[in-house]
């Protein structure tokens, strides 16, 4: 086996660098310390007597010497260098000045070693403690948007109801055809986080990194193919005397948006149904035999009572009239829905105890007003995380770390909108009442027909009305999940520069959803009455009388282990080595479990068996089996890595880097294990300003150019067996047995994904750090794509998957930072822009029918070669017809109306307009400060793009009540299609030009906007009193909104429907 | 330091030696090669993927029982459309994936516990014949569902010049789909069934499951469509000696939106078609042709069961031994074996019999004690009955258009379809041995393996 030479090299590395015997020499011991602080400075490098040492952890050294003085020379990054002759007999300590222009100097940490920027050719992007507490958010990665350069957040799947933000990160494109391996690699502490990433809380992070390309990322191997986010949390600057620090936050997070969702008003409504009532369009449903299934709505109803003699034209009239004037969406979000307010805390001790340094934190956050008024909502979340580090010897230290984190959330059955009816329809008319003249609650219409409910039962059945407000108490939804999160660093410092070091890290947790209906709950009320009989006047239930409790548990072990050897040598006075190299091993492990109680007592905590396996006639017809929720299932990935990577660095000019790995899986089989190559990548990078010619121009204080080039993997979606490879499921739904599909007929070829990506980048700092920034081009290349073979249909299986899938990318990304002004008024400007474009190259796969992909391409892969992975196509659009107001499409070039076989037509004959994903993406951020007062704007842009805007579909208001706003803008007379081009209402509606009409060119906008993202103003009170303490106070507002978009439409094209609600949160920080 | 250099490679050697057996865990538990019977058991009960709606019913699109309105007319794909008004079309995505994909896709997971079952542990051989036998009689099931789409009606004269179906039977996707000819394809699925008859157990737990009985009723299926009656009367009646109760409609609630209930007792294998819209009738639009509800006696409590009003004189099915809205079930029943073997001794000359079988089951269908017994005194010609009383009762069945096409080969029962446009006034008419009572082969499928199209 390959990885045998591995442990060759590394042995012959290892002996070939141990140390040299040293004689018999009188030894100089001192000590070094930072001059303003007073605190022990830890690997300063002293040169003297042909030697070079470096301090330990207590900033402690000892020299030989060969005479009783000699000359030393001290150096550590960020600190200026000293000469400084010494007497063996002096008692040696050496105060050492931070060096200004290294105060900005970046330290990353890769996840296996930390090195400086200045030594690397890789391309990073690094946000620093004092940027993210400027910030306010929930969770880390929250707050990195907008601040870290060229990460990319796609909202589209953002959940106004649930305030979900759903994110998907992505960084230089997607690299992958399987959407769900396509997101980057986050490391927590050096270790792939498994995780809840919302249980870190945000005020434990120091720091954030991003690798871009694949120096940075290819340590990272097979899984850093979309880039890799490290989060490095919180070490304190220990000190001797006890440090406290604290922050708490307010937070105010305003009520959703429900006016801004386009939407057919009710009076216009009403207009629609009377024009259906009119069209006879109600007649089968309402005389039909599935009558009793189907909602009318109190207009309809009302029109037919009306014409059967049951009521007056007058009340009618009035029921018509009334219902114009209500929307109980304002009912809705005045009087139940309400701001919600959070309070977030934090707290960390921590003391430097010589032998031991220790540091103890605590978070609490807490919802004190959920979004609906009155009904007890509760989220808290609480952390507790133990740092310890023991410096067992001068060589040997054992660092830990322990956090527990527990998030306990229990919710009532949350009023959402729209209220979803059943009963055919699949939104609420808009004209609903929620509250009769006093304020009390109403039934409103749910699944079946009111008179149908009122008369089946014959008085036996359980009451079968819905009353949303009621309801909501009835049912209680709750969310438990808990992670113990350990983490063990053993060190040995084998000498100066030499380290090995052994790490285990572990997240244990587990998490239980669930939902406690209780008896009177609608949901139990109508599965009951369902599966109810009623002979000869006699009830007979199915399901046991009693409330219902459903639980979902799922739990994740994760073990992970990493041995490594680190070395940081000078080997010359102008040559430098540095270089790590070992092996991960990881294991993790994930459970489910789920069930579904009947007969449930929460007080007695009682339940009653039911009978899964037998079907039962139904009270509204056919025949059902009890629902079982029960499954269980198991999922267990390991992973097993060897790394290595080293950089060589020649008189602070010339820079190496080369790094190597290997990853073996359990998901795909031995077999591609042994096939699958090392992942490499190589780097050069060449320190301009250190050249002597450049001395003379004092402008350039650093300027840096970097080429790399290298491979990263990615995992892709899909199996390898030599054999038929099944899936179990729960039951089938008409027998209730077990049963097992083939999820893959036998398939041995699969290997990972290969990204690679060239890079070239430069990095510059002029007029002493005024203007900084860096700029990078990047080239990318990703093959073995897994992707869908499509086979010939007799042999059965449709695909069988491949690596044959190929993508091509270009693109840059610049960020510079201008301190446009300096001393008491401060302006500093940040910018970055992120450019990347890439289209397919290679797909053989099952081509969609056309319509799928003027429908889903934006927002799912759908591969098509020369064109992005999400892309945005449309059907041509000729307008309005000046007759009937219907829309006009293009069949052989010439308008038509043949919907259905417009719709048909190959794929080529659609609009392509471009990416569904921005092509471009940055942030303007502005910081001002006034001696200790300071505003920071943040404003991000993205562009390039389109979307497809959504619109009236006749079909979905006839038939499920689904309106749009665009109703009123809608062709009505001729002559209006030369201002409009919303389709007229027509009766019947046509499926085929509805989809026509809602994929066509008319609805596709360009998807540019400029947001003002956060504003935040703070103020820190920090006088000669309070030492270095400071108490510092902060105003923020988040998702302020847009400020500026290219499409003429009343839609958000970053979010689904309509953007978050603002956001405002008030915090205090102290430190002492 | 050399000894820290030694725990270290104590360490790696330690995990290399662990390192293989450490990745062949599989990485989700329901996710794993077949490794029992139960695991291939498990397969075959994967109803989604065999019984529900994975058989072609291209063929019943053609049928002259049922016509549709304008409105459920336009509604419908370019294919759908073209096929309802008899007319050769080419298939679209979704139709090529129901009526050729799906059902080779039944075949190969029967190929897949063929090739399976002799690398899987398990002692039990009467569970290992019946896994055997299942996969062995969904084989020829799903054949024979092919067949009568896509080849023409089994003519001993000319079978074996006659185009056959791909016999696939090897999981091997390298191996090249030819057609065989007519004889071939038959000869298979007999042989299949014979196999699967022996190898079943006479009464499987679920009717999903074929057993003896179904594999005798489909052998009787199969002859009745062959031609060779003394072998279907053969079959028939093994399989009505292990299952020979009907429902009695009498008992049914008619109040109910789908009388018949699933997995009645005259169910002997449980599959439906699902691939053509534009009969499935759940939305209305779909009505069962006038003359043949009026032909139903008043007393003829099917009247009511199979149909539903829909005003205008129009009437709908409902009659669907899914016990839902599914119309079309192509699954094996008691009533059709018994009607199979009703023909046969018609066919043979045993008039008694025939009238004997037709009575028993008219008797559960008609009201109690109101159906006059049909015999030699009051009816012309037995064998005239049985196949009207044969169209009456297997009604979305899944049997008219192949008795449609085995009975044009006769000149006394060769009949002339026709059908108006919905909304128009054209009359399509479909004569007996047309080709186009042979569909074509989905193009693409021509254009990946070269096979030969049908005319």
């Amino acid at each position: 086996m390959k990885i045998y030479n591995y442990i060759f090299y590394f042995i012959i590395l290892l002996t070939f660098y141990s140390p040299f015997a040293i004689g018999q020499q009188k030894l100089l011991q001192g000590f070094v310390y930072d001059i303003t602080t007073g605190l022990p400075l830890k690997d300063v490098k002293i040169q003297g007597n042909n030697q070079i040492v470096s301090t330990d952890i207590k900033g402690s050294f000892k020299i030989p010497m060969t005479q009783d003085t000699i000359t030393l020379f001290f150096s550590s990054v960020g600190y200026l260098s000293k000469n400084q002759k010494v007497n063996v007999f002096d008692e040696i300590r050496i105060g050492l000045t931070q060096d200004n222009i290294y105060l900005d100097e970046v330290v990353i940490n890769t996840g296996y070693q930390k090195i400086s920027k200045e030594r690397s050719a890789g391309s990073f992007v690094h946000v620093n403690q004092k940027q993210l507490e400027s910030i306010s958010g929930n969770t880390i990665i929250e707050k990195l948007d907008g601040i870290l350069p060229g990460l990319y957040f796609d909202k589209r799947n953002y959940d106004y109801l649930t305030n979900d933000d759903n994110s998907i990160l992505r960084v230089r494109g997607i690299n992958t055809f399987s959407s769900s391996t396509a997101n980057p690699l986050i490391i927590v502490d050096n270790f792939p986080f498994e995780g809840d990433l919302s249980t870190i809380h945000p005020e434990e992070v120091e720091s954030v990194t991003m690798l871009r390309d694949a120096t940075a990322a290819s340590i990272w191997g097979a899984r850093a193919g979309n880039g890799v986010i490290v989060i490095t949390l919180k070490k304190n600057n220990l000190s001797a005397k006890p440090q406290i620090n604290f922050s708490s936050t307010i937070q105010v997070t305003e009520k959703p948006y429900l006016m801004r969702i386009p939407e057919i008003s009710s009076s216009e409504f009403v207009d629609v149904e009377l024009y259906l009532f009119e069209k006879g369009h109600y007649n089968n449903a309402i005389n039909g035999s599935s009558a009793f299934r189907t909602i009318f709505s109190p207009v309809v109803q009302a029109l037919y009572d009306e014409r059967n003699g049951r009521i007056s034209t007058v009340e009618l009239n009035q029921i018509i009239s009334k219902s114009r004037n209500v929307e109980y969406k304002e009912d809705l979000y005045n009087r139940i829905y309400q701001n919600r307010i959070q309070n977030i805390n934090h707290i960390n001790l921590n003391q430097n105890f010589g032998k031991h340094e220790i540091s103890v934190s605590g978070g609490f956050n807490d919802l004190i007003k959920g979004g609906t008024k009155n009904f007890n909502s509760k989220n808290q979340a609480f952390s507790v995380s133990l740092r310890h580090k023991y410096n067992i010897t001068n060589k040997l230290s054992l660092q830990s770390y322990f956090r527990y984190s527990i998030n306990n959330e229990a919710t009532p059955d949350l009023l959402y909108y729209p209220i979803n009816p059943g009963g055919t329809r699949s939104r609420m008319y808009p004209y609903l009442e929620l509250f009769d003249d006093y304020g009390k609650p109403l039934v409103v219409p749910k699944d079946y027909n009111q008179a149908y409910k009122d008369t089946i039962g014959l008085g036996l059945l359980y009451d079968w009305s819905f009353n949303p407000i009621r309801d909501s108490e009835t049912s209680k939804h709750f969310t438990k999940s808990n992670l113990f999160h350990p983490n063990l660093i053993l060190n040995y410092n084998l000498k100066s520069g030499w380290d090995m070091e052994v790490t285990y890290t572990g997240e244990i947790g587990a998490s239980g959803i669930g939902s406690n209906y209780n008896i009177e709950s609608y949901y139990v009320r109508d599965l009951l009455n369902r599966y109810s009989q009623i002979n000869n006047g006699k009830l007979i239930r199915a399901i046991p009388e009693g409330g219902i409790l459903t639980r979902n548990n799922t739990s994740i072990t994760a073990n992970k282990l990493r041995v490594l050897g680190r070395i940081n040598e000078e080997i010359s006075p102008k040559i430098k080595l540095s270089g790590v190299l070992g092996w991960d091993l990881s294991d993790v492990n994930s459970t489910r479990s789920s069930s579904t109680i009947y007969g449930y007592d929460s007080y007695l905590m009682q339940s009653k068996p039911v009978d899964h396996i037998s079907r039962f006639p139904l009270l509204i017809g056919g025949t059902g089996t009890i629902p079982n929720g029960q499954s269980f299932g198991r999922s267990t990935r390991r992973l097993v890595s060897f790394f290595g990577n080293a950089a060589f660095e020649y008189n602070n000019k010339y820079i190496i880097n080369l790094s190597s790995r290997r990853d073996a899986s359990n998901v795909f089989g031995a077999k591609s294990n042994e096939l699958w190559n090392p992942l490499w990548s190589a780097g050069v990078a060449w320190n301009i300003h250190n050249e002597n010619f450049l001395n003379e121009i004092s402008a350039i204080s650093f300027l840096k150019l970097r080429i790399s080039q290298g491979h990263s993997g990615n995992l892709g979606g899909g199996t390898t067996s030599d054999r038929v490879v099944i899936s179990y499921a729960t039951s089938d739904s008409y027998t209730g047995l077990p049963f097992a599909t083939v999820s893959s007929p036998p398939n041995t070829s699969l290997k990972w994904e290969n990204v690679e990506m060239s890079n070239i980048g430069l990095d510059i700092s002029l007029f002493s750090n005024r203007i900084s920034g860096s700029l990078d081009y990047y080239k990318k290349s990703v093959s073995d794509l897994i992707s869908d073979e499509e086979l010939e249909g007799t042999i059965g299986f449709t695909n069988i998957k491949m690596n044959i899938g190929r993508l091509e990318g270009r693109g840059f990304d610049a960020n510079f930072n201008f301190q446009i002004f300096q001393g008491f008024f401060k302006w500093n400007l940040g910018t970055s822009m992120s450019f990347v474009k890439d289209w397919v190259t290679h797909y053989k796969g099952t081509q969609a029918a056309t319509t799928i992909y003027a429908s889903n391409a934006e927002r799912s892969i759908y591969p098509v070669v020369g064109r992005p992975l999400m892309s945005v196509y449309s059907y041509k659009f000729g307008g309005l017809d000046g007759q009937t107001g219907e829309p006009l499409g293009f069949k052989n070039g010439e308008l038509s109306k043949d919907y259905a076989n417009i719709l048909r037509d190959s794929l080529h004959n659609l609009n392509y307009h471009g990416s569904a994903t921005p092509l471009y993406h940055g942030f303007i951020n502005n910081q001002f400060s006034y001696k200790s007062l300071s505003l920071f704007v943040n404003m991000t842009y993205r562009g390039g793009h389109y979307f497809t805007a959504n619109s009236i579909n006749y079909l979905n208001l006839y038939n499920s009540w689904t309106g749009h706003s665009d109703f009123s803008k809608r062709w009505q007379k001729p002559g209006d299609e030369k201002t409009t081009n919303v389709p007229s209402m027509i009766y019947p509606a046509n499926t085929s030009k509805e989809n026509f009409y809602a994929y066509s060119e008319a609805n596709v906008h360009k998807a540019d906007v400029l947001r003002l993202q956060r504003v935040a103003l703070s103020y820190r009170f920090q006088s000669k009193f309070l030492n270095k303490h400071y108490v510092e106070v902060g105003l923020h507002i988040n998702n302020i909104g847009l400020l500026w978009k290219a499409a003429n439409v009343d839609t958000d094209p970053d979010y689904n429907i309509i953007p978050p609600s603002k956001n405002y949160s008030a915090n205090i920080r102290f430190n002492f | 330091m050399n000894r820290y250099i030694a725990i270290f490679l104590l360490f790696t050697v330690f995990f290399l030696s662990s390192c293989e057996k450490f990745l062949f865990e599989r990485h989700t538990s329901s996710i794993t090669n077949p490794k029992s019977l139960q695991d291939l058991q498990a397969m075959l009960d994967a109803g989604n993927a065999i019984n529900y709606g994975k058989f072609a019913d291209l063929h019943e699109v053609l049928n002259d029982d049922f016509f549709v309105s304008e409105t459920w007319f336009n509604q419908q794909t370019e294919f759908d459309k073209s096929s309802y008004l008899r007319l050769k079309s080419n298939f679209d995505l979704t139709s090529e994936r129901a009526q050729w994909r799906d059902p080779y896709r039944v075949i190969a997971i029967a190929n897949t516990i063929l090739e399976e079952i002799p690398k899987v542990s398990g002692e039990d051989i009467v569970f290992r014949n019946s896994i055997k036998g299942s996969a062995l009689f969904l084989r020829a099931f799903t054949f024979l569902n092919l067949a009568s789409i896509y080849c023409k009606t089994y003519d001993p004269k000319s079978a074996k010049l006659d185009l056959g179906l791909p016999l696939r039977l090897s999981t091997d996707n390298t191996i090249q789909s030819v057609r065989s000819n007519l004889e071939e394809t038959y000869q298979r699925i007999e042989k299949d069934l014979i196999e699967a008859f022996q190898l079943l157990p006479i009464k499987s737990t679920v009717q999903t499951r074929p057993d003896k009985s179904s594999a005798a009723a489909l052998l009787s299926r199969l002859y009745l469509m062959m031609g060779r009656y003394e072998d279907c009367l053969d079959f028939s009646n093994k399989s009505l000696e292990i299952s020979s109760e009907l429902l009695d409609f009498n008992l049914l609630n008619a109040y109910l939106d789908y009388p018949i209930p699933i997995m009645n007792i005259e169910t002997l294998f449980l599959a439906y078609p699902d691939g053509s819209f534009i009969i499935f009738n759940a939305r209305g639009g779909v009505y069962i042709d006038n003359d043949l509800v009026e032909s139903y006696h008043e007393d003829d409590l099917r009247k009511t069961i199979f149909f539903k009003s829909e005003g205008l004189g129009l009437h709908s099915f409902r009659g669907s031994f899914m016990g839902n809205y599914l119309s079309y079930f192509n699954g094996l029943t008691v009533s059709e074996v018994l009607l199979n073997r009703a023909e046969c001794y018609a066919r043979l000359g045993n008039v008694q019999s025939a009238f004997m079988d037709l009575n028993r089951l008219l008797s559960f269908r008609y009201k109690t004690g109101e159906l006059i017994p049909f015999s030699q005194t009051n009816t012309l010609d037995v064998l005239d009955l049985i196949l009207i009383e044969r169209r009456k009762e297997l009604l979305n069945r899944g049997t008219r258009w192949t008795d449609l096409k085995r009975l044009n080969l006769d000149p006394k029962y060769a009949k002339i379809l026709r059908r108006k446009k919905p909304g128009g006034s054209e009359i399509f008419e479909l004569h007996p041995n047309d080709s186009r009572y042979v569909f074509q082969i989905p193009q693409s499928v021509i254009e990946m393996t070269g096979m030969k199209q049908n005319p």
